[in-house]
């Protein structure tokens, strides 16, 4: 079973720099990569515009993905204010957009950093971060998804297909049968729900998640998109095919918080 | 042999094997191999499967290199997959994130940047399946999202490639081709998507699909679908055409289409007809089967159609095709096979490489026409199986392969993430006669697993064979993408040096250097031109002309000629243009320092040579001093006057020489030969290049000849005739008279005028001595004269003798001369008879009673006149105002005419009259006198002398005679 790491319990203390309701910016709380940075001397002249700040990471509040840890090191930040002060530390909220010697990162927004640095309030920072985020992102995924539920997978079998393709992509479609636990958005039928997932390992599927029998966890179940009726998915059948559409039974509470945040 | 440089980076390989297929390749080959792993350093920490690798260079900059490969966004962020951007020919690498997906990578994906530095990519977005999208971004670099110009689903396999054409009528339209398998068509699916012109169009940007299928596949084709252009718009296609399938078998055709201009048209890709059928699309083989295996079954990687296909660049017509199929070996195998046409398609070799165990040929062909297929062949077995990948290359049109074995690692290790392990297609690109390439292999540091040598960005210790992050921490190993190249031999070109010509001078014969052009490279180095920036430094062209091929490891002298035409430091930029890849254009500096003769004149009293009478005997030399204040000798070769009365040494030799610094003198020699103004121009002809020919003018004067021979006037009068008046005192009278008058002084301005006359009348006789002095000022003349005259009266006792002086002024004129002159007596008395009577006596006694007659000078004031009246005739006229003393005698005047008429040379006859010429009685008195005159004094002819005195009226002491009682 293919999940995505979540480590971060919801928590919404206050971000210094965020608004005092303890609601991150939606801009925000899409950036991947926040951390907290002292901008460097102003560019030199002749530098190109489209050059962005050097800007020190000095520590890392949010990090999605898999790169070097960049802490200690100079990232470019592309769209900083001029506002912003040389030798000053902020918080910055991006997303990397180039990979190289250095990193460069869009800049999404940027906080005031007092007291973040701070050792207590630097570990709720984090949290308040990653829960924005990961907030986010359930909230989208639970935005798209007809049901919500945790529950058991019961049973896997071979999608029955009339439209197949001799392809490498072939998707390789089982239906699970889960048996309903908590239902967290919309109505299932019953208690039992079948939903249609991807079981190949091929490039364009080996990210959707995979069900054998007894996984349990969150399911964030789809009606099938058109390139999953495309390649034999009845429109009646729910599907799980987006890597971040299910979640461990262990982050119940978490889904469960980010859609009250969200008003699921 | 395998020779590493120090950082063990770069390989330059001697390559004589005899290859896997048993062939010997006789060819030596010095190809330079660089392997790089593409992970770059900020991602040292990636495990991912970096999988199925495609590239494009940038047509106008081969150090533009995009890349691609299943790789997800490092950034966690599920929106945009990156593709690989290296701005340095591949030595560094990063990533952009770019391409839209829907969950942080793509699907297949092909990249191409076209030559209007456009990035088009063919892709299944990421996690959707069949979800084609073509793209395009600007430029090929950017970091810029890229934009979509299709999307279609039921789509498998998009394989984008485009051409710019320099020439014809698609002449710089990015003509794009990507080949897609379309499930939409079944079972036709083999389709093209075109456009003849995408690079700015919005969305399609022209795209359209065209159908490759003409026959009736079992089901559908096969994935691949690969395209191959040729700038002069022949199009090709190679697809594999399913005719069976059973259980994890397929069988079918290799087929190959092709259109003869950019696949227009209604029946577009019809232009190569199978014979077998007369269907377009013509089947290079047929019945071949191949294993469709979507499991890991051949060393963790899945197996099934894999196609290839590439054109010379050279000729449209030869074209090569490669595919994969079982060649009836039994299992889960493949075997890679490539066949060459060379009439566009319509007849194919047997295999000229057949490689068993092996998947994904990539076929490329460069600028010299050689053929190279990347490849990647499992070998070995069980857990010793290890995956290679090999790069083959072949001069010959395929009959003998070089084969450089770029990676070699195990098979069974990293752990498959998904499939395909390693790709279903590599990447190969040609690059002039140049290859570049992407494949992806186990990146475990193992030089043993890169026998060219290897070269990570990312952390990777080479001895314990660990990847580390940037802290050091182990990271576990996984498959990376490696862009590789494979440079031909090449050739070096070094040029030692510039060309020094040192020290030249102006306008003397060129120089001669040579530019040692050497090649220190592997292969021919072919110098097309030199070109010089300063025709001064010309270079010769070779004997036999360019091109000039210089063979390894020598040198060819090329000739450079000097020709100094100024003075100066001199530099030329000498651009040696040849067929050195990585300097085509080589500038060195020809440089010269150009001295030059310079001729300074100078002449005594600045040219001038003063006043010199004309004379065959009297010359007056001045030198005329040339000096060479140059740096480069001055060769004088001829010294030229205008004037022959300026005339140049004789005894010259030319060409005189005259070195740096050094001097000579010329005498110069001034001899006039009239009078007047004179002057000249000397020309020197040198090498002197500022003035080739110089002149200098020197000038002098001769005086006119009143000057130098100033006029010495002599004459001699006579005259006889009578007398009239009264008071005469005789009929008749005779004189005789000279006069004779010198210049002196400076200009001969001043003049002595001296004369002595006799006058004889038969009562009286009288000797008159005058001297003047006179000086000439122009048209004016001034004299100052003193007469001293003795008078003797018959009737008397005695000679009087008296003296006056005379102040005269004369104005000469054209033809006239006017003078004013004004006598006073100095002696004015003199008594000529004394006589005493004894009177009467007185209280104060008897006084004696003294009757003197005296002489007495008359006072003069009058003028002079003389002008001429015709040639050789001219009139003296003067009138005076006569003061007198005597007691009771009134002033009265006195004057003379007098008509000369020169009869012969200086001889004049004359005839006079006078009034009150001398003697001034109660009555007036006056001679009527011919007479003749001997010798030379001056005339109105003589007027135009403006310098000399010219004579003066002296006039005669005039006197009377009265009583004096005492």
């Amino acid at each position: 079973m293919t999940v995505r790491h979540l480590g971060l319990a919801v928590s919404l203390l206050l971000l210094p720099g965020l608004p005092a309701h303890g609601q991150a910016p939606d801009n925000r709380a899409s950036a991947p990569y926040v951390f907290l940075g002292t901008v460097t001397a102003p560019p030199s002249a002749g530098t190109s515009p489209d050059a962005g700040r050097l800007v020190v990471v000095d520590e890392i509040l949010l990090q999605r993905g898999t790169f070097e840890n960049q802490t200690g090191r100079q990232v470019e930040v592309l769209g900083v204010p001029p506002r912003l002060q040389a030798k000053a530390q902020y918080v910055f909220y991006t997303e990397p957009v180039r990979f190289g010697q250095r990193i460069v990162v869009r800049l999404v927004d940027v906080g005031e950093s007092t007291g973040v640095a701070a050792a207590s309030q630097g570990a709720n920072a984090k949290q308040q971060v990653a829960d924005a985020f990961v907030r986010r992102e359930i909230g989208e995924r639970a935005a798209l998804a007809e049901l919500v539920i945790s529950g058991t997978v019961s049973s896997v079998r071979q999608l029955a297909r009339t439209a197949t393709r001799d392809t490498e992509h072939d998707p390789d479609f089982r239906v699970a049968l889960v048996k309903v636990e908590r239902v967290l958005k919309g109505k299932p039928a019953g208690g039992e729900v079948e939903f249609v997932f991807a079981a190949s390992r091929d490039v364009q599927w080996f990210q959707a998640p995979k069900f054998r029998i007894g996984d349990r966890g969150v399911l964030f179940l789809q009606r099938p998109a058109r390139e999953a009726t495309e390649l034999g998915v009845s429109q009646q059948l729910l599907t799980l095919l987006h890597p971040s559409d299910y979640r461990p039974q262990a982050q119940l509470p978490v889904v469960e918080a980010a859609l009250k945040a969200v008003g699921q | 042999m395998i020779v590493r440089n120090a950082a063990g980076r770069i390989a330059a390989i001697a390559l004589g094997v005899a290859v896997a297929d048993g062939i010997s390749a006789p060819r030596a080959w010095a190809q330079t191999v660089r392997v790089v792993n593409m992970i770059p350093t900020t991602l040292g920490n990636e495990t991912n499967q970096d999988s199925e690798p495609d590239l494009t260079i940038d047509p106008n900059n081969a150090d533009i290199i995009i890349a691609t490969a299943f790789t997800p966004n490092p950034s966690g962020v599920l929106t945009h997959a990156p593709v690989y951007v290296s701005l340095d020919g591949g030595a560094t690498w990063a990533l952009n994130n770019i391409v839209p997906s829907g969950n942080g990578m793509t699907g297949d994906i092909t990249v191409t940047c076209s030559g209007n530095n456009v990035l088009y990519a063919g892709i299944l977005r990421g996690g959707a399946g069949l979800d084609m999208r073509i793209l395009r971004g600007s430029p090929c670099t950017s970091g810029t999202a890229m934009i979509q110009l299709v999307g279609r689903t039921q789509e498998d396999q998009p394989y984008a490639r485009s051409l710019t054409p320099p020439t014809g009528a698609q002449a710089n339209n990015d003509v794009l081709f990507v080949g897609h398998n379309d499930f939409n068509n079944s079972p036709r699916t083999a389709s093209m998507e075109q456009s003849l012109n995408a690079a700015t169009a919005p969305a399609p940007a022209g795209l359209g699909v065209v159908r490759l299928e003409r026959r009736a596949p079992f089901g559908q084709d096969g994935p691949p679908i690969r395209p191959a252009m040729h700038p002069d718009g022949t199009v090709y296609a190679v697809y594999t055409q399913r005719t069976a399938s059973a259980g994890n078998v397929r069988t079918g055709n290799i087929v190959v289409v092709r259109d003869n201009d950019f696949g227009q048209g209604p029946n577009a890709y019809s232009d190569l007809v199978d014979p077998g059928d007369a269907t377009a699309g013509l089947r290079v083989v047929t019945g071949v089967n191949w294993i469709f295996d979507l499991g890991s079954v051949f060393g963790q990687e899945r197996l099934g159609d894999r196609a290839s296909i590439a054109v010379d660049p050279n000729n449209s017509q030869t074209v090569y095709v490669a595919w994969v199929d079982r060649a009836g070996l039994p299992g889960n195998t493949a075997s890679v096979h490539v066949r060459r046409s060379t009439d566009g398609g319509a007849n194919w070799s047997a295999d000229v490489l057949t490689v068993n165990s092996a998947l994904s040929p990539q076929l490329a062909v460069n600028a010299a026409g050689d053929v190279a297929c990347l490849y990647q062949q499992l070998t070995g077995a069980g857990a010793g199986q290890r995956w290679q990948t090999h790069f083959r290359q072949s001069a010959d049109d395929g009959s003998n392969w070089s084969d450089l074995v770029l990676a070699n690692h195990p098979a069974n290790t990293p752990a498959m993430t998904f499939l395909p392990y390693l790709g279903d297609y590599v990447g190969l690109s040609a690059v002039g006669d140049d290859f570049y390439g992407v494949f992806s292999a186990s990146n475990v540091p193992d030089l043993a697993n890169f026998p060219q040598g290897v070269t990570y960005q990312r952390g990777a210790n080479f001895t314990t064979h660990t990847l580390r992050d940037a802290s050091n921490n182990p990271v576990a190993a996984s498959i990376d993408p490696f862009f590789f190249t494979v440079l031909a031999p090449r050739p070096q070109i070094q040029i030692p040096g510039g060309v020094d010509f040192g020290d030249r001078c102006v306008a003397t014969a060129p120089g001669t250097g040579v530019l040692n052009v050497c090649n220190t490279g592997q292969a021919n180095l072919i110098v097309d031109g030199v070109a010089s920036s300063d025709p001064v430094f010309a270079v010769s062209t070779p004997s036999g002309g360019f091109p000039v091929t210089i063979s390894p490891d020598f040198c060819f002298p090329f000739q450079v000629k000097f020709t100094p035409t100024s003075p100066g430091p001199k530099s030329a930029t000498l651009t040696v243009s040849s067929n050195d890849p990585d300097v085509p254009s080589v500038q060195v500096t020809a440089s010269a320092a150009v001295g030059q003769a310079t001729a300074v004149t100078l002449v005594a009293d600045t040219g001038t040579f003063g006043e010199l009478c004309p004379n065959p005997a009297k010359f007056r030399d001045l030198p005329l001093t040339i000096n060479n204040s140059g740096s480069c000798p001055l060769t004088i070769t001829a010294i030229s006057s205008s004037s022959a009365e300026f005339e140049i040494a004789q005894v010259l030799g030319f060409p005189l020489s005259v070195g740096p610094g050094d001097s000579i003198a010329v005498p110069i020699r001034f001899h006039p030969t009239s009078e007047g103004a004179k002057s000249a121009k000397l020309t020197i002809s040198s090498n002197d290049p500022a003035a080739p020919s110089k002149v200098v003018t020197v000038t002098g004067s001769a005086p006119p000849s009143y000057v130098c021979e100033p006029p010495v006037f002599a004459s001699i009068d006579t005259a006889i005739g009578p007398t009239w008046g009264t008071g005469r005192t005789g009929k008749y009278t005779f004189n005789g008279s000279g006069h004779v008058l010198a210049p002196f002084g400076p200009g001969k301005a001043f003049g002595v005028q001296a004369q002595g006359e006799y006058m004889y009348y038969p009562g009286r006789q009288e000797g008159q001595l005058d001297s003047a002095l006179l000086y000439r000022h122009g048209p004016l003349q001034y004299g100052v004269s003193g007469s001293f005259k003795t008078a003797n009266l018959r009737s008397e006792a005695s000679a009087g003798a008296l003296s006056h002086a005379t102040l005269s002024l004369d104005l000469f004129l054209t033809d006239v001369r006017f003078g004013i002159f004004g006598s006073k007596g100095l002696r004015e008395t003199d008594v000529v008879t004394l006589s005493e009577t004894i009177g009467a006596v007185t209280p104060l006694g008897q006084p004696v009673i003294a009757t003197e007659q005296l002489v007495h000078t008359v006072d003069q004031l009058g003028g002079a006149l003389q002008f001429e009246l015709i040639p050789n005739a001219w009139l003296d006229a003067n009138l005076a105002y006569l003061h007198r003393y005597a007691p009771g005698a009134s002033d009265t005047v006195g004057g003379a005419i007098r008509l000369s008429a020169l009869v012969f040379t200086n001889v004049a006859l004359t005839a006079q009259f006078d009034l009150n010429e001398s003697f001034v009685g109660p009555n007036a008195v006056g001679t009527f006198t011919f007479g003749v005159t001997l010798g030379r004094w001056s005339r109105p002819s003589d007027y135009a002398n403006p310098i000399n005195p010219l004579g003066t009226l002296i006039p005669r002491v005039r006197y009377e005679r009265f009583e004096r009682i005492r």
